[in-house]
Parts: structure tokens; C-alpha cells; sequence
């Protein structure tokens, strides 16, 4: 389980990445298909003003180092699929000054940040306002996303 | 980092007036509660805790477990967020024991439930920031209340990740109030905004 600003990247079949309770925040879910390396990060910011030695907490310095990371593991850019989700608005009412967009931010943030790296999303799940939970399973690289609702969808 | 000063930092801090204004603020937000309610509620209960931010969502189950919250934004010399949560059972309870019904009336939250919440919130939250600012000297307003209820990690994660650049600890109110024969749980937290930081 990641919590803000965790990340993990494994190649261990069995194992099962995930995020529980993402409101603003963002699960970037990374699969090697072929290599069957599993990635996920749990990014909470969209940028990092100076660098404080948290890579894996903001958007925009989180991608590269999960790609490293993946990388490092064995596995390779041009077979990865990237699944995003997470990015709700919580909070919506007309009253709130905290209409910061926290959410939607990151989601910018993290397109910019694979444009970069030219590499693109496959699928996502972002924005509205209810709370997610993200699970990736290593084996098979498969993606669900849970809201309250209770209902489960795959990516 | 600069040690903070005003009132609400001085809540996050907890020292020793701080809790005293927290409880003074409580007890006035009682006060309108009791108005609202037409029948006297006070506190039976009530203990100021200092909680690590990570385990914040633990305290109500996890980062699944469903809660319901009532949020809203505090103006003033400084900005900052309050928020209460509920276990949803609770709230309804809650709910239920203001508008005089058994307890187990209501049991979904609807546009009527989260309306009655909200109120909740308008009046607890204007009562105790009326209480800082003509003890503290210093203006503070609520805005209008949003009521939540989801997963407690995704209702908290904005507000806990910005506090988390600056410190690794929360102080909560945890209370129980009602009447002398139904009462309720209710978590209470106060965040000041570190970004406005105004000396």
C-alpha cells in the first residue's frame, strides 16, 4: 500500500500495488508487459518549487523517477503501458476559496511531465469528486480503480 | 522554520492558551448548537490529541473507511480549514437527534441530510471563530460548509499533503456532545494555511 509520496516498482508476480482513498491525489501506474515489471507512485503535488528530496511527491519529478526506476528494474520504455487515477475536485461548492484545483493540476502536470519523456498515457480515471482506490496486479498488469459506489472498473 | 503565532497556529501547536481557546471556541459552538436545536447540548467529552498527519485517515478506519465530513474555510488574519468528521452512523444519529426523531431515523444522506449537516457546520463553525476573534482580537469567517462523505483519505489528501511540507504532527479535538440522554462523536480538526504565513 503507497501512501503520499511512496512508490514502488516490482517484478514479483504475486505482489499488488495500490493507493487507497486518492482524492486530489494521483496514482501513476507503470506495466512492462513483457517483462512483467510493475511501477506505481502516489504523487500528491503537481510541482515542486525547490527540490527537497522527495521526488516521488510531486507530479512533475515523479514521472521521470518511476521511468528510472522502471528502467533500473530490468524493464523498457517502449513496451510500457501508463495508467493514471485519482485527480478528484473533493470539496466542490461555490462558497470555497480552496478551488485550487489541486487535482486537476496534477493531472496537467503529469501529461506535461510524460510529454517529456515522450511517452503517453493508455488510460485514466480522473477528476470528478468521489475518493478512489487503485490496485495494479503484477502478474498480469491488470488496473481497477474502486469508488464508494462500490463499484469496480477495470482500466 | 519560524515558530508560528497566531491563534490558529497556536492551536496547531497546542500550547497550553491555545487549547484553552480551542475548548472556550467548542463550548460557544455548543451554545449554538443548543440554539439551533431548541434544547441544551454541551460536551461530555472532550481531549485534545497530537496525531502524526499519516495516521490522521487511521483514526477513523483507514484511507477507505467511509466518513462523512463537514469542511469548510476560515478567512481572516490568516486563512486555514476546519473540518469535523463523523463515522456516517454518528452523523445520522446526529441528525436525527436535532430534529427530535428516534435514532435510527435517518440513514442515507440526501440533499435534507446534508442541508441539516451543513447548518450544523454553518453555526458550530461561526459560533467558534466569533469566540477566537473576541478572545484573540484578531476577525475570523467561516465560508459556507460543504458536506462529504467518501473514502477518509480522499477528503483529507489536499488538506493533510499541504501540511505535510511544514510539519509531521496534526493536534485533533476528539468530542462527544448531545443531550443528557443522546450524544454523539465528532472529530474536529483545525488547519491553519501554511502558505499565508503574516507576522
Amino acid at each position: 500500500m503507497l501512501g503520499m509520496g511512496e512508490y514502488a516498482v516490482t517484478a514479483s508476480p504475486g505482489a499488488v500495488l495500490c493507493c487507497i482513498g486518492l482524492g486530489s491525489c494521483i496514482a501513476i501506474c507503470m506495466y512492462d508487459y513483457v517483462a512483467r515489471i510493475g511501477g506505481m507512485v502516489h504523487i500528491v503535488l503537481p510541482h515542486t518549487g525547490t527540490p527537497d528530496g522527495h521526488p516521488t511527491k510531486y507530479a512533475n519529478t515523479a514521472v521521470p523517477f518511476l521511468l528510472q526506476e522502471v528502467v533500473k528494474k530490468g524493464g523498457s520504455r517502449d513496451r510500457l503501458t501508463i495508467k493514471v487515477a485519482g485527480g478528484a475536485q473533493m470539496a466542490i461548492a461555490p462558497g470555497l476559496r480552496d478551488s485550487f484545483h489541486t487535482g486537476e493540476r496534477n493531472l496537467e502536470e503529469i501529461k506535461t511531465a510524460l510529454q517529456k519523456e515522450r511517452v503517453c498515457i493508455t488510460a485514466g480515471d480522473t477528476g470528478g469528486s468521489a475518493g478512489r482506490t487503485v490496485r495494479m496486479f503484477v502478474d498480469t498488469g491488470k488496473v481497477t480503480v474502486r469508488t464508494i459506489g462500490g463499484s469496480v472498473k477495470e482500466l | 522554520m519560524e515558530e508560528p503565532k497566531d491563534a490558529l497556529r497556536e492551536i496547531q501547536t497546542g500550547s497550553g492558551d491555545a487549547i484553552k481557546v480551542f475548548s472556550g471556541g467548542f463550548n460557544s459552538a455548543m451554545t449554538g448548537l443548543s440554539q439551533m436545536a431548541g434544547q441544551e447540548i454541551k460536551i461530555s467529552n472532550m481531549e485534545f490529541k497530537k496525531v502524526p498527519i499519516k495516521d490522521v485517515p487511521g483514526l477513523f478506519g483507514g484511507p477507505e473507511a467511509l466518513i462523512i465530513a463537514v469542511y469548510l474555510e476560515i478567512s481572516g488574519k490568516t486563512n486555514g480549514q476546519m473540518c469535523v468528521i463523523y463515522e456516517p452512523k454518528v452523523a445520522f444519529d446526529l441528525i436525527d437527534l436535532l430534529m427530535g426523531q428516534p435514532s435510527g431515523s435517518t440513514h442515507e444522506l440526501t440533499e435534507m441530510e446534508r442541508s441539516a449537516l451543513g447548518e450544523v457546520g454553518n453555526i458550530m463553525g461561526s459560533f467558534f471563530l466569533n469566540y477566537i476573534s473576541d478572545t484573540t482580537g484578531l476577525s475570523f469567517q467561516p465560508s459556507p460548509p460543504v458536506v462529504m462523505m467518501d473514502m477518509a483519505g480522499a477528503i483529507l489528501d489536499t488538506t493533510l499533503a499541504g501540511l505535510m511540507e511544514f510539519t509531521d504532527e496534526i493536534y485533533i479535538m476528539e468530542t462527544v456532545f448531545g443531550t443528557n440522554d443522546r450524544q454523539v462523536a465528532g472529530t474536529f480538526l483545525v488547519i491553519p494555511n501554511p502558505e499565508t504565513e503574516t507576522y
